[in-house]
């Protein structure tokens, strides 16, 4: 038996103990996903404490519907459907709160910045560098939509399957297909036009 | 195939989506095509500058943090405990028992020592539903006298 298969089995052991009410076998599901999770939420949301907020949520939510988790696929695909709607709909009522808000935080397109914190770059880069590269970064993903960025993340940071990827995003294959060609094509646009900013700039 | 075509391919085969077949003959072509080569290359690059800031780090204390927030949810809240045909399964018994128990009791009461004896006579009861039919019979008379009189 395949590793994955082993690993699967190992979550339904689990999620049959949480539904019989060991709660706290839980804890194992949200050790073993979390960064799944919480990397999908950020790319969405692109806040690094909404992300987490919201990757909570989804937890919790997945929780409450574990009984009606059907085995048929497998319980990451079902938790990132999960993550996938629930940052969605989160995305909504922050752009329909900014429509009724005049105070705007930020300038940019999608006015997602807020307190995204990637991951820490090289040690020999300067704070000010770093800084100043992470935050093009983010205004390079922050002009894509949100569904570009998500089908990105799944392919590239997850490395998930076209198949995969379409159970997640309930879409065909080809849509999967198209989706990540324009995702990908538009972001190489994006960051040319950014790169050839900065190097200008300087 | 022209080198446009298997250009086309090449997303798919950096993400290892093609058949054996076209993955081999696309290996073969990118090995000898350095636009390929740049192209795939350039991807890469794009893809760890501005998708790996993307990938999260483990941490215990998200953990813990949805552990708390599980362990306040009440037990209807989470779904969790007994399935929900087993919870609502005992009321619906303890319902039907008292159901019946009240139908059997009502159906039973003329057989028991309280019951009227007009009840429990056979011979009675034909002259109970004559004074019964008399007396609507009364109240007939009574109306055409009211409306006719």
């Amino acid at each position: 038996m395949s590793f994955t298969g082993i690993a699967i089995i190992e979550d339904l052991e689990i999620i049959d103990a949480v539904i019989k009410g060991d709660r706290e076998a839980y804890a194992a599901l949200v050790r073993e996903y979390q960064t799944r999770v919480r990397g999908l939420c950020l790319s969405i949301l692109l806040n690094a404490a909404e992300a987490d907020d919201a990757a909570q949520d989804v937890f919790v939510k997945a929780l409450s519907s574990l009984a009606s988790y059907r085995k048929d696929s497998s319980f990451s695909s079902w938790l990132y459907r999960i993550a996938s709607n629930h940052c969605m709909d989160q995305l909504r009522k922050r752009k329909r709160q900014k429509t009724d808000s005049l105070d705007r935080v930020t300038d940019n397109d999608d006015g997602e910045a807020g307190a995204f914190q990637p991951r820490m770059a090289e040690p020999s880069e300067s704070l000010i560098e770093k800084t100043e590269r992470l935050a093009g970064v983010m205004q390079v993903l922050s002009s894509l939509p949100a569904d570009y960025r998500e089908v990105l993340v799944l392919r590239e940071v997850e490395g998930l399957s076209y198949e995969a990827i379409r159970v997640i995003l309930k879409c065909s294959l080809d849509a999967v297909k198209t989706r990540l060609h324009r995702a990908r094509h538009l972001l190489q646009d994006k960051s040319r036009h950014f790169l050839h900013s900065q190097s200008s700039s300087k | 195939m022209n080198h446009d075509q298997l250009k086309d391919q090449l997303f798919a085969f950096h993400d290892g989506e093609l058949s054996a077949e076209s993955h081999a003959r696309l290996k073969a072509h990118v090995d000898t095509c350095p636009s390929c080569q740049q192209s795939l290359l350039e991807w890469k690059d794009t893809s760890r500058l501005f998708l790996e800031p993307l990938r999260v780090k483990s941490s215990e204390i998200f953990v813990q943090q949805v552990m708390r927030r599980v362990r306040a949810l009440e037990p209807e809240a989470s779904g969790l405990g007994w399935p929900l045909f087993v919870r609502w399964a005992f009321p619906a018994l303890a319902l039907s028992v008292s159901s019946f128990a009240g139908a059997f009791v009502y159906t039973e009461q003329p057989l028991t020592a309280a019951t009227p004896a007009i009840f429990l006579d056979e011979q009675e009861q034909p002259s109970a539903l004559g004074s019964l039919s008399s007396v609507v019979a009364d109240d007939q008379i009574l109306s055409n006298e009211v409306t006719n009189p």
